[in-house]
């Protein structure tokens, strides 16, 4: 399966499902970022796009977000083209996670 | 309150929107307010829980999700837990409140706080939504594996509170939570202290302990109308609009009864009181002047109230997303929004809640621009001025006048404060576009116990500057009006027409009259007399002085002619004057407050001296331009 390239999450039309690739940014947006679950490997939804270029707001897990990127805060993302790859990819994520959890037991 | 040494103090820690504040109104009640503390720039609220004999002082600090700080009020709370603050001293015990319907990011806080090694109590909150929508929160589980008491509580309704009570005021409750090892968590990843590494290890935590219900799609719903491109901006005109038609007509039967209660007062006063400064003092100091302001209690009250429930219910962050590419065009942020949207209540906590703002340029071009936000202290002028000049004609139909004036002061005030940070983000804070962050907590019902602890606590710093600046200045000036005296003892006794006449004369060659005099020619351009240059300095005290001043200048002329002081007004004061002096107070920068906070916030007289100039040379012009267009 080849992956495409990381698109900025601004580029991303609304309704699609992406995989966070990476955060970055200035230090102080980008920990913001991470703290609200914006973190490398989590699925998130573009849920909607305020009007005139204005910020998008997105869903990752239970969490809804209003974000509008700019040099200091740049979420790169990859986009899920199809059902299969989004399962795919939750499942990578669930498994990584169940991994730890073996660790942990 | 001051911190006693000697009693122990629990800081109550929390992510943002976990229902923290609610929890706090709950166990403090009304023993609460805000902190005073030495040299705090930024002051906590406090309060205080007495349960068997014993207290406990709670300090709530604001949201934070670790102990990585990036504005301005998280900075506090994390200074305050390391114990490295100046005069907050590290608390006994920490009170983290967490939210069972999402409490990754609360795990993810509680992780970072163990690093602290200072003994805890867990608050769940929202237990009840988690149970309503089938799911389940195991806390005993959670207990085992953290090592502290997690105790639910239901704030709204006041379930769990009193266990809760007891938990705090007792030394052994609280204990030191385990220790959290991330790096088994992450497997061979170093990142040990990481934001990732917490909220995984938070992740996998949840997955235990919590069973998540049938998702409410409530919050959803509203969300596909109320953040919709066209409805929800529909929706943001419709809610701004109700928010300034409350304001002003909801709040007027209110009005129009206090204004009654005075006038009766009054006319007793002056009836049954048989010395004559005696009468004096209470009618034209202590009625005329403290009386004129508490009118306006009434408004400054539904303004509180309506921000709290936009805070509350959570659409004010909604408000902050739709809002930030308008925002953009002034080179600020959506989170300008709420601070500037605040100032119309109060510039001093609408200055101080711009902390939430992270970038230090978007957050001092937003103080800059607040002052310039209709306060309610302007609305008793603007009430006063346009209910004495402008008549009550309808517009189309459906808009009246005096509304139609009303909101072009405030749009012309908005734009003017806008205007002033874009043109500091185009030369002093040059740089790149800052970028937008904020999460939307679900929509809830706002609680009737924070909007009762608003209200109580509005009436008190309200009535207390009445009680006290306003009560001092109006002592003042009436001293001033009635001094030197003139014709003593023949105002008794006399026809309706001569006691005027007297009391005229005693105010023409009053003290007062000579400072009026003395200043007078400085706006004399703006077309103002020496009674209301009087006004004028008396608003740089606070703005509302002015309508105690016009209420005690014209006193004589209200209880002689037995109409309101507007109807007075509108005999005295020409029409240019009148709008010229409208001009003046939509730029103004007349408030102490407002400049000592604007100085606390920013730590430096620059900002509240640059906000004074270019407030006084606007006010200036724009006064002048008025009145030389409208005399032509």
């Amino acid at each position: 399966m080849k992956t495409p390239a990381p698109i900025p999450i601004q580029h991303v039309p609304v309704g699609s499902s992406v995989q966070i690739v990476s955060v970055s940014g200035g230090v102080g947006a980008a920990r913001r970022a991470l703290e609200l679950g914006i973190i490398a490997g989590m699925i998130c939804r573009i849920v909607r796009k305020a009007p005139f270029g204005g910020p998008l707001e997105i869903e990752v897990g239970k969490t809804r977000i209003g974000i509008r990127p700019a040099v200091d805060l740049v979420v790169l993302v990859r986009l899920l083209v199809t059902d299969a790859e989004l399962v795919v990819a939750k499942g990578k994520a669930e498994s990584s996670i169940s991994q730890t959890d073996a660790i942990a037991a | 309150m001051q911190l006693q040494h000697s009693q122990r103090s629990i800081a109550v820690v929390g992510v943002p929107n976990v229902g923290k504040s609610t929890l706090f109104n709950a166990l403090t009640g009304l023993q609460q307010r805000v902190g005073n503390f030495p040299g705090v720039t930024i002051e906590p609220m406090v309060g205080s829980i007495n349960e068997r004999g014993e207290s406990v002082t709670l300090i709530d600090l604001p949201g934070i999700y670790s102990l990585d700080a990036s504005s301005e009020d998280e900075v506090l709370s994390v200074d305050v837990l390391r114990g490295v603050h100046r005069s907050i001293p590290k608390p006994d015990a920490v009170l983290l409140v967490m939210n069972a319907s999402n409490p990754d990011k609360c795990l993810a806080l509680h992780a970072a706080l163990t690093t602290l090694n200072i003994p805890m109590i867990i608050a769940v909150t929202m237990i009840d939504d988690v149970k309503a929508s089938g799911g389940v929160f195991d806390d005993i589980a959670l207990f085992h594996e953290l090592g502290v008491r997690v105790m639910p509580v239901v704030g709204r309704k006041g379930l769990g509170v009193a266990d809760l009570k007891s938990a705090l005021v007792d030394p052994s409750a609280a204990l030191i939570p385990r220790a959290v090892d991330l790096a088994q968590t992450t497997g061979a990843q170093p990142s040990t202290g990481s934001t990732e590494a917490r909220v995984a290890w938070a992740a996998q935590l949840v997955g235990r302990v919590v069973i998540h219900g049938k998702r409410s799609r409530l919050t959803e719903k509203l969300d596909n109308i109320l953040l919709h491109p066209v409805f929800g901006t529909l929706a943001f005109v419709v809610v701004m609009a109700l928010f300034f038609q409350a304001i002003f007509s909801w709040s007027e039967p209110l009005m129009n009864l206090i204004e009654s209660g005075i006038y009766v007062l009054r006319a007793n006063a002056d009836a049954n009181i048989t010395h004559d400064v005696l009468r004096s003092f209470v009618s034209k100091g202590l009625l005329a002047g403290v009386g004129a302001v508490i009118v306006f209690l009434p408004q400054i009250l539904i303004l509180n109230i309506l921000i709290t429930v936009l805070e509350e219910c959570g659409y004010m962050a909604r408000a902050a997303f739709l809002v930030d590419r308008f925002m953009g065009l002034f080179g600020l942020q959506g989170r300008s929004f709420i601070p500037l949207l605040g100032s119309f209540a109060c510039a001093v906590p609408g200055i101080m809640s711009a902390r939430i703002i992270p970038s230090y340029k978007d957050r001092i071009a937003t103080i800059m621009a607040a002052p310039l936000m209709t306060c309610s202290a302007r609305l008793p002028v603007y009430t006063l001025l346009i209910g004495a000049l402008i008549p009550s004609a309808a517009v189309f139909g459906i808009f009246s006048l005096q509304s139609i004036v009303m909101a072009s002061l405030f749009v012309a005030g908005a734009l003017s404060g806008l205007l002033i940070a874009l043109v500091l983000k185009r030369t002093m804070f040059k740089g790149d576009v800052v970028p937008f962050l904020i999460e939307f907590p679900p929509y809830r019902a706002p609680s009737l116990h924070s909007l009762y602890v608003t209200v109580v606590n509005r009436t008190k710093d309200f009535l207390t500057t009445a009680g006290t600046v306003i009560l001092a200045f109006s002592i003042a000036l009436w001293i001033l009006t009635e001094l030197p005296r003139t014709n003593v003892g023949s105002t008794s006794g006399n026809t309706a027409a001569l006691r005027l006449e007297t009391e005229r004369t005693q105010l023409d060659s009053s003290y007062a009259a000579s400072i009026g005099r003395a200043v007078q020619p400085v706006f004399a351009p703006l077309g103002f007399d020496w009674r209301i240059t009087l006004g004028v300095l008396g608003s740089y005290a606070a703005r509302e002085t002015f309508v105690s001043v016009m209420g005690q200048v014209y006193a004589a002329d209200v209880s002689a002619s037995d109409v309101p002081l507007r109807e007075v007004i509108h005999r005295e004061l020409p029409l240019p004057v009148g709008l010229s002096l409208l001009a003046y107070y939509v730029y103004a920068l007349q408030c102490v407050s407002t400049m000592a906070v604007m100085k606390r916030e920013t730590g430096t007289w620059k900002w509240p001296a640059l906000s004074f100039a270019i407030t006084f040379v606007l006010a200036y012009a724009a006064a002048w331009l008025t009145f030389i267009i409208a005399s032509s």
